[in-house]
């Protein structure tokens, strides 16, 4: 069904936008030679309440009115069956941190495909929030922070052409002197 | 998370960069496009969708619409979807797109005023719920 990495962090943020958050961290790390690769989005949001974070991996679970409630649980799933976790942390009024957890080189680990994507889509369709990725990969890490891009991008137009373009060009550069996309 | 500090100037760009878009976003814009990106969204192909689109606005140079994303459009089986606004216009909600679909939405509909209607699914919000 969703059978991408960077499909479910686009998703995890996107949770974080649904609860209001003015700033998301988007934490990646690939380690191949531990064997591990963690997700880590944490969001100063409106957070849960317990019972909802207790019950925000089961499937169908939802807060909210037209939603499936199937993302949490998917990416419970898919960590799973690669030997790995997920665990979410949640404050009321303060925010909310999901980590998952998977092993590297389990043959049932989703591809990580294109983080790229991921970030361009959450940076521009979400201008108002700042968001803070940083993608470490066997030794090498690669981060951007959204709101200070802003300030260093071009004079064009906010949410024009030309930006479109710089945030674009900046995260598949950057990713790509990482090794990845 | 530490990232490089920010200059006084800087944070003053920030400020004034995140206004003009909230001025944007609060009706400026000749259009608003929302790619519905909730869960079923995303596994039927939104980020795709998404990015179709963006790559239009840039290759055709358009300077003021609005690009952003909502949650799922409530019809699971008919994503992915977006909605596209028009000033003083009813929103119009187009679903099962490809990104060739989302790119004569563009054309068409955002930039010229024409609904797509072979693609629409309803014109106003909540008619089909
Ligand atoms: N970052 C977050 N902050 C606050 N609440 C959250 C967050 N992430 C998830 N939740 C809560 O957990 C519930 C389940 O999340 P999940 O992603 O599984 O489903 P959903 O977002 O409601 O729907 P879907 O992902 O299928 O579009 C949400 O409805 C919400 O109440
Ligand atoms: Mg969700």
């Amino acid at each position: 069904m969703m059978e991408d990495l960077s499909l479910h962090v686009l998703d995890l943020a996107e949770n974080a936008v649904n609860a209001g958050a003015t700033r998301v961290v988007i934490l990646i790390n690939e380690n191949a030679s531990r064997g591990l690769l963690t997700i880590r989005v944490s969001d100063d949001g409106r957070g849960m309440t317990e019972e909802v974070c207790r019950r925000a991996l089961d499937p169908f679970f939802t807060t909210g009115q037209k939603r499936t409630g199937l993302g949490l649980p998917l990416l419970a799933q898919a960590a799973r069956q690669s030997g790995g976790d997920l665990t979410v942390r949640s404050t009321p009024g303060k925010g909310t941190r999901v980590a998952a957890r998977f092993r590297f080189r389990h043959i049932d680990r989703q591809p990580l495909t294109s983080m790229a994507e991921t970030m361009i889509m959450l940076v521009l369709g979400h201008p108002e929030i700042d968001f803070r990725y940083r993608h470490r990969r066997d030794g090498r890490a690669f981060r951007f922070a959204s709101h200070a891009f802003f300030a260093r991008s071009c004079e064009g137009s906010a949410a024009g052409p030309e930006l479109i373009r710089e945030v674009r060009r900046t995260l598949r550069s950057g990713l790509e002197s990482i090794g990845t996309t | 998370m530490s990232t490089k500090k920010l200059t006084i100037q800087e944070l003053a760009r920030i400020r004034e960069k995140t206004k003009a878009m909230t001025v944007l976003r609060d009706g400026a814009g000749r259009a608003k496009v929302t790619v519905h990106m909730g869960t079923c969204g995303i596994a039927a192909g939104a980020r795709g969708i998404m990015d179709a689109l963006l790559q239009e606005i840039e290759s055709r140079a358009v300077q003021d619409v609005i690009v952003t994303t909502s949650g799922c459009a409530g019809l699971c089986n008919r994503e992915p979807m977006v909605t596209v606004e028009i000033k003083d216009r009813p929103p119009v909600k187009y679903a099962q797109l490809t990104p060739e679909k989302m790119r004569r939405i563009l054309a068409e509909h955002v930039l010229e005023g024409r609904v797509v209607a072979e693609y629409a699914l309803a014109v106003g919000s909540e008619t089909m719920y």
